[in-house]
């Protein structure tokens, strides 16, 4: 029984995990920068009068008749340099598991979940600063001040985080995550403090994060308190948009470095020698990324390789790395089918004990602020102890 | 508006009658420069075939005698003016005369002497007046000018050394210097005037000049040598507002609507009442593109393919009014419930009732003084001839007659001139790319065929309302239309 129930909320995590957000479908569909739909530079969380009130209500829903009323007059800008926004996600799961060799036969686990509930505001202040907060009920919270530069005449933007944040990093961020993600350490709990410097140059996009390297909402860095180092993970990533407006593409690449942290990487759970974690783990992260749209087609794509390096005791060092695409076709206006395809593999062997998830999924949005997924998923498993699954996901997303 | 009428009353008012004459010259005093010879990229074969073309921004004859000086009396007003005609010519591919001064409410005939296509495009104060397309040789058209103040005129072409103005002033007072720097105003009743030089390039200059009964006034205008201005500077005529003659409008063929600049007392009150009503709808909806201003520059717009549109100039593109023209809040309408293909202005026609949408555009117009005269009138649409080949190979005949590859590429792939060109915003702007089957003023047919009647504003598309029939118009639409073909593969593939 305890067994079965482990074996649920893995499901769930992970259901949870993949599913919060695919906006970057979005933008490899138009081209744009996430900072046209979201207030934060790097996308995610509370979105700007762009996102919510012309690309969410106008460029997503399934084409409707002639408007009579005011059906869709709703703002979250509650008042002038006050917005609200938020994500809800109600679903159901069903799963189903096939047991190893010599277990008891699984009967499959049938739950309706909460799989995300954010509420979202920002207080524009000045044309130069927001406060921008995320209350999240899974996914940790944001909070942030936000100073914004963009001259007239400059061709360039500049913006400054100071708070408590996801580190821009790969192809998604805060709330874009998938499985492999949390694997990474870039999952939708894992906030870090600190600030960063976003600047748009033109078509290129580059990130600079200074923070703790504390993760998991940890509010302050205990990490090297005992010899008060100056230790502090830094992310930079790079973006960059190509092509002409008919094939959109966007590459990326990204760091993350974090020396001398006592937790090591989710990837490697079970494979860490727990006292050798506590004296020290460097972590450094590589990431690519791209994001490609052709007509209805978008493909966006993320790689990251993973390293830990031990300052003591065995493994010494531990590698891995994920993979997380997905192919989208849009059959109409708001009506989209994906292909996803997610890979885990925590010792850079492709053979004996990666992870890997793929599904296929419908989409629909059928009315301003709402859209319904029906997903089917395969989940095969390299070790032979975790069984294979196949997942039957519907959820109803509304957001604004 | 009392205030006005007391100024008018002030102003010296000058009669129309045969009487002594101010005289003068006008003069460059510096080294005479050698008029820079222009290269024409465009149209070679004709335009600087049979001469040269020389620069006209400065040009400076024997003893300093200096050419294309506008010379006005300000400060007065007149009761009736002389209305003359007046003509502007393009002859190898150069405007002729470069530089002339015109009475309000007077009618200037324009014309095509070259072979290539040429079109009038003509701007007051960043305004577009009219932009005429002219690709025949003999074409002539004609227009009234009502509004004082210097017109610049350009061709859009592609011939972009093509330049020239016409100022318009409130009364017959004026002249223009030639070659020789000589100028006659006639029949000025005796007394004391101010009397504006104006140079595109060098300036304005003043000078007092007393008229006695029997002589007359001799006067002389000295431009000292210096840096040449980079844009023509303005005139002004020193009226009141309520003083600048109206005139009355859309008088006879080929008249367009030209209204006074003055404002309706109506007007502000409209607006104050269109902005109270739609500035909620237009916040929500419009504002982050758009800008809270109107001036296109909202938050949106680094990240924004297109470039929205700057509300506060009056410019519109899609209308159904003629060209210089305002559009109609239906115009206005028609645009919000459509959108416009292939850009990111989407339609709004699932969100917003009518209602709204008239709402909104009665709050777009607000942001422009330029509807104190009202909205256009609409030009009626026929209805449309079902598409044959003969019409379309009819379309084609039309389309080469008019030279409309020059712009948009023998088979209408936007890979002509406009390459080179620019918007009235300061912006590069090309042809689009008929073979895309995607048109920016709407999928009908009918809409098509309003743009070619209407042209453009703020483009260098031009208005054809003049030289086409409503036949060959829409032979001309149905021969677009087939330049581009059904794309199933594409489609399919949702290209754009």
């Amino acid at each position: 029984m305890k067994s079965a129930t482990v074996m649920v909320w893995v499901i769930l995590g992970g259901a949870w995990a993949s599913e919060a957000d695919a906006l970057p479908r979005f933008s490899a569909r138009t081209g744009a920068e996430c900072r046209l739909c979201h207030v934060s530079p790097s996308g995610g969380g509370v979105r700007t009068r762009y996102g919510s009130q012309i690309f969410q209500r106008l460029a997503l829903p399934i084409g409707g008749g002639e408007a009579t009323d005011q059906d869709w007059a709703f703002s979250g800008q509650v008042m002038d340099g006050l917005t609200l926004g938020g994500d809800l996600r109600g679903a159901y799961l069903y799963s189903t598991t096939t047991t190893p060799e010599g277990q008891a036969p699984s009967p499959g686990s049938s739950t309706f979940f909460l799989m995300q509930a954010d509420l979202y505001a920002a207080a524009h202040l000045s044309r130069h600063f927001s406060i921008v907060l995320d209350l999240g009920v899974y996914s940790g919270f944001e909070a942030y001040l936000l100073f914004s530069l963009a001259p007239d005449a400059g061709g360039y933007d500049l913006h400054l985080r100071v708070g408590h944040f996801q580190p821009s990093f790969g192809l998604r961020d805060v709330n874009h995550d998938l499985y492999t993600r949390g694997a990474v350490g870039f999952g939708p709990t894992d906030r870090d403090t600190g600030l960063e410097l976003t600047g748009l140059f033109g078509p290129l996009t580059v990130a600079l994060s200074l923070v703790n390297g504390t993760f998991n909402d940890a509010v302050v860095d205990r990490n090297g308190a005992q010899d008060r180092k100056f230790e502090k993970a830094l992310a930079l990533r790079t973006n960059l948009h190509l092509g002409p407006r008919w094939l959109p593409i966007q590459v990326g690449a990204s760091i993350y470095y974090n020396p001398n942290v006592d937790s090591p990487n989710p990837l490697f759970t079970g494979l860490v020698d727990p006292n050798s974690a506590a004296q020290g783990v460097d972590e450094l992260r590589l990431s690519a990324h791209a994001l490609v749209g052709f007509g209805r087609f978008t493909y966006q794509a993320e790689w990251v390789f993973v390293q830990d390096q031990f300052a003591v005791g065995a493994p010494g060092r531990l590698r891995g790395y994920t993979s997380a695409q997905e192919l989208g076709a849009r059959i109409i206006d708001g009506l989209d089918l994906l292909g996803t395809f997610e890979f885990q593999e925590p010792d850079v062997s492709l053979i004996d004990d990666g992870a890997l998830r793929f599904g296929v999924a419908l989409e629909i949005f059928p009315l301003p602020y709402l859209d319904l997924r029906l997903m089917v998923r395969r989940a095969l498993y390299a070790q032979p102890q975790r069984g294979d699954g196949t997942d039957v996901l519907c959820f109803a997303h509304g957001a604004f | 508006m009392r205030a006005g009428l007391i100024l008018l009353c002030l102003l010296p008012e000058v009669a129309l009658a045969a009487g002594p004459t101010i005289r003068g010259r006008v003069r460059y005093q510096g080294p005479a420069p050698t008029p820079a010879q222009v290269d024409p990229s465009v149209n070679p074969d004709v335009c600087g075939r049979k001469k040269p073309i020389l620069s006209e921004q400065l040009v400076v004859g024997p003893e300093g005698a200096l050419a294309n000086v506008a010379v006005v009396l300000v400060g007065i007003t007149e009761r009736a003016p002389t209305r003359t005609p007046a003509q502007l010519t393009q002859r190898n591919c150069v405007f002729v005369p470069h530089i002339q001064t015109i009475t309000a409410g007077s009618t200037i005939q324009i014309s095509n002497d070259d072979p290539v296509v040429h079109n009038v495009h003509a701007r007051l104060a960043g305004e577009t007046l009219f932009n005429l397309g002219m690709p025949l040789a003999g074409t002539r058209l004609n227009r009234r000018l009502d509004r004082p103040g210097v017109v610049e005129l350009s061709c859009d072409s592609g011939h972009v050394w093509m330049q020239a103005s016409l100022i318009v002033v409130p009364h017959s007072y004026h002249a223009t210097t030639p070659a020789d720097g000589w100028f006659v105003i006639p029949d000025v009743t005796p007394g004391r005037y101010r009397l504006r030089a104006w140079h595109e390039r060098l300036g304005v200059q003043e000078v007092e000049v007393v008229v006695e009964p029997e002589r007359g006034a001799e006067v002389e205008i000295v431009f000292a040598a210096g840096p040449l201005l980079e844009e023509a500077p303005v005139l002004s005529f020193d009226l009141p507002a309520t003083a600048v003659a109206p005139g009355p409008e859309s008088e006879g063929e080929g008249a367009v609507e030209l209204h006074p600049s003055g404002r309706t007392d109506r007007w502000p009150a409209e607006r104050d009442a269109a902005r109270a009503a739609g500035l909620g709808l237009y916040r929500q909806h419009c504002a982050t593109c758009h800008g809270e201003a109107g001036d296109g520059a909202g938050e949106s717009v680094p990240f924004l393919h297109d470039r929205p549109r700057n509300f506060t100039r009056g410019e519109f593109k899609f209308r159904s009014t003629r060209s210089g023209d305002l559009p109609t809040i239906e115009d206005l309408v028609r645009t919000l419930t459509v959108g416009i293909p292939g850009t990111e202005m989407p339609s709004f026609r699932r969100v917003l009732p009518p209602r709204d949408r008239a709402i909104l555009a009665r709050y777009v117009m607000s942001y422009s003084d330029r509807f104190a005269r009202g909205p256009g009138v609409s030009i009626p649409i026929p209805e449309a001839p079902p598409s044959t080949p003969a019409l379309i190979a009819q379309g084609q005949k039309t389309w080469v007659r008019l030279k409309c590859a020059q712009c948009h590429g023998q088979g209408g792939e936007a890979d002509g001139v406009s390459k080179q060109m620019v918007d009235d915003f300061g912006h590069a702007i090309t042809a689009p790319d008929l073979t895309r089957g995607i048109y920016k003023s709407g999928p009908e047919p009918k809409d098509l065929y309003r743009t070619l009647v209407t042209g453009l504003s703020g483009t260098p598309m031009p208005a054809f309302a003049e030289l086409l029939g409503p036949d060959q118009l829409w032979a001309l639409v149905h021969y677009l239309r087939s330049l581009a073909p059904p794309r199933p593969v594409s489609d399919l593939l949702g290209l754009p």
